[in-house]
């Protein structure tokens, strides 16, 4: 007898239908599994077989040969488990043929019978649901991420021997509910927030230009000041995620293995602080599998590179591709994937090997060679991508147990979402940001009036500026302009501007 | 419980099915270096060669799973001198097999072939060194 099961496989973000074709027939006892299986899908004889006689059901004394379709793609993983399962039933007529012909059956099994929670089941439901499939039984540990999608009817089960009841009409189950996404939830709250941040006004002014312009900004100071503690804050001044954003984000996530299954979807903006010995694979994605890398798990979030010049350089470099197009490629010999990776870069670092150049209260002991040689670590063409450079200093002992209480994260995000406003009002939809505005849209949007244009003209002069951190310079000056609410860039914007790229001439000249 | 009797029995009654399935039998217990044969027999023009797997219960599994690649091997290097030893060549030849447990006989009709049976080399290769 034979049965054929609907399930899905993923190649990146894509799903791709693959049929899972079980035959039973006479013959020696054996178990015979093709279809460019790895070995978690080779090893699923053993989950299976014990899965069906500890879940009281007739595992057949006979030849089993299943087919994983089509046959020349690699199939990943123990997802197939429960397809397999249902097949081996349903070709030994424990359930009733046809049953099952309308669902899409993933899921690991345990020994006992159990239904066990697989990776990526939001990518897989959505690219089946593209299909025109609707219909999904899935373990119980999947039902939250799958019940975000609207227009899926997913029958979740914690047991082989519920599917089988069901299957057979003995039991019923109602499909899990759609739930609607929401950002205000309760489990949405970050544990850190910007009221906790003492003094450090021009760091705090220079993060909120960035998050509302979506540009990249570098942090310089001395150990301590309190560099890692403001970018931890910046997710809590970022606009919240909309539906598709975080389904985006979700199903990278999903694919990682780092969804959390009591949310099932992820509703906070990624904060992702790999350490400074990343390797290139980890950071871009790579891998025998061609997994997503930590810019991709930052996307429509922030990545934070604490000690910038102490990552390794050809991993800095490798950062250019995504930073200037949103994606990123990966090639592995067998395939070429591209992951989204549109994310702010956030990244800090002492100007000095002994970190104190330039502080106030402490004395640096560094040569300027040195000093040299430990900023030239990041090069040219990477800080030329990051719009903002600002200085951050120790807060003194009266302003960090005295001072006044700082603005929270929440005050600072009304004004972060009004530019954005005036944003989404200029671009329409696509572009979200000033910084990825194209030449074309900065002729249009960023005109100067005469003075200003003085004024840029003196910097490009003084500072030695390149033709990109002049349009930089523009780019931010427009996002200045649209948190002070204002259509046209006056001379105080691009002077504040300019002055988020003065550090260049300090420390890289 | 004894094991050899269970084993003669299962033969026994192994030839009984198989003659009711109209097979002509040719010869029992060909011994060889290689390995045995239970039972040689001719179905129709087809010649057969039939293994019996007796088990006086399924504690320790089903008769039928006690095939291994390794005997599958076995079976076929004596197929090959049977053949050769009575000057057959080019001629159809089958592997049977038949599981009795609780004195009820199963006849498994091309139980494997020689594709099977050469996943089983490694195993009795290794063995004899």
């Amino acid at each position: 007898m034979l049965a054929k099961i609907r399930s899905f496989a993923l190649n990146g973000l894509e799903g791709f239908e693959v049929s899972v074709e079980v035959d039973v027939n006479a013959g020696l006892p054996a178990y015979e599994i093709v279809g460019m299986g790895d070995t978690a899908v080779k090893e699923s004889r053993e989950r299976v077989r014990a899965a069906i006689k500890n879940s009281l059901l007739d595992y057949p004394i006979r030849r089993v040969t299943v087919n994983l379709a089509p046959a020349d793609s690699k199939k990943e993983g123990s997802l197939y488990d429960l397809a397999i399962a249902v097949g081996i039933l349903a070709a030994t007529e424990q359930v009733p043929k046809l049953s099952y012909a309308d669902y899409v059956i993933i899921g690991e099994l345990g020994l006992d019978g159990s239904l066990r929670r697989v990776n990526g089941v939001l990518p897989l439901v959505l690219s089946a649901l593209q299909h025109g499939y609707d219909k999904f039984i899935l373990p119980e540990g999947n039902a939250k991420e799958a019940s975000y999608v609207p227009g899926v009817k997913a029958y979740c089960f914690e047991r082989l021997g519920d599917v089988s009841q069901f299957l057979n009409g003995a039991l019923r189950k109602d499909f899990v509910q759609t739930r609607v996404f929401g950002t205000h939830t309760a489990d949405n709250k970050y544990n850190v927030d910007f009221a906790e941040v003492r003094g450090q006004q021009v760091a705090r002014r220079a993060l909120e230009i960035a998050v509302a312009g979506g540009h990249n900004i570098l942090m310089i100071g001395p150990p301590g000041a309190g560099k890692t503690l403001m970018a931890k804050c910046v997710p809590t001044i970022m606009p919240d995620m909309t539906f598709e954003e975080a389904i985006e984000v979700t199903k990278i996530h999903s694919i990682a293995g780092i969804l959390d299954p009591e949310k099932g979807i992820v509703t906070q903006r990624p904060f992702r602080t790999p350490h400074h010995t990343v390797t290139p694979p980890a950071l871009m994605g790579g891998g025998a599998k061609a997994r997503p890398g930590e810019v991709s798990l930052a996307h429509n979030g922030v990545l934070f590179l604490d000690e910038m010049p102490e990552y390794q350089r050809r991993t800095l470099e490798g950062l250019r591709q995504p930073l200037e197009d949103g994606v990123v490629t990966v090639s592995r010999s067998k395939q070429t994937l591209d992951y989204p990776a549109d994310f702010m870069l956030v990244a800090s670092m002492n100007p000095c090997p002994c970190g104190n150049y330039g502080s106030k209260t402490r004395q640096c002991r560094c040569s300027p060679a040195e000093i040299h040689r430990y900023v030239s670590r990041l090069s040219g063409p990477l800080l030329d991508r990051i719009d903002l450079q600002v200085e951050v200093d120790g807060v003194g002992y009266e302003e960090l147990r005295f001072g006044p209480e700082a603005e929270s994260s929440a005050d600072i995000k009304k004004r972060v979402e009004k530019a954005r406003a005036m944003q989404r009002a200029r671009f329409g939809s696509g572009l979200v940001t000033n910084s990825g505005m194209s030449n074309a849209q900065l002729k249009k949007y960023c005109s100067l009036t005469p003075d200003c244009e003085r004024i840029l003209e003196r910097a490009f002069a003084k500072l030695n500026m390149t033709a990109r951190a002049s349009t930089r310079v523009l780019k931010v000056a427009r996002t200045i302009a649209d948190l002070a609410g204002s259509e046209t860039i006056l001379a105080p914007h691009i002077t504040e501007a300019v002055q988020y790229r003065s550090l260049d001439r300090k420390y890289w000249e | 419980m004894n094991n050899r009797k269970t084993s003669i029995e299962g033969e026994n009654l192994a030839v009984q099915v198989l003659e009711g399935e109209g097979y002509k039998i040719l010869e029992r217990n060909f011994r060889t270096r290689a390995g045995e044969i239970d039972i040689v027999a001719k179905d129709g023009r087809i010649y057969v060669f039939v293994e019996v797997r007796a088990r006086a219960n399924a504690d320790f599994g089903h008769p039928g799973e006690t095939v291994t690649p390794a005997k599958m091997y076995k079976l076929a290097g004596a197929a090959k001198q049977w053949l050769a030893a009575h000057g057959i060549s080019n001629k159809p030849c089958r592997f049977d097999v038949v599981t009795v447990l609780n004195g009820r006989a199963q006849l498994i009709k091309g139980a494997f072939d020689m594709g099977d049976a050469a996943r089983g080399a490694y195993a009795v290769h290794r063995r004899r060194g």
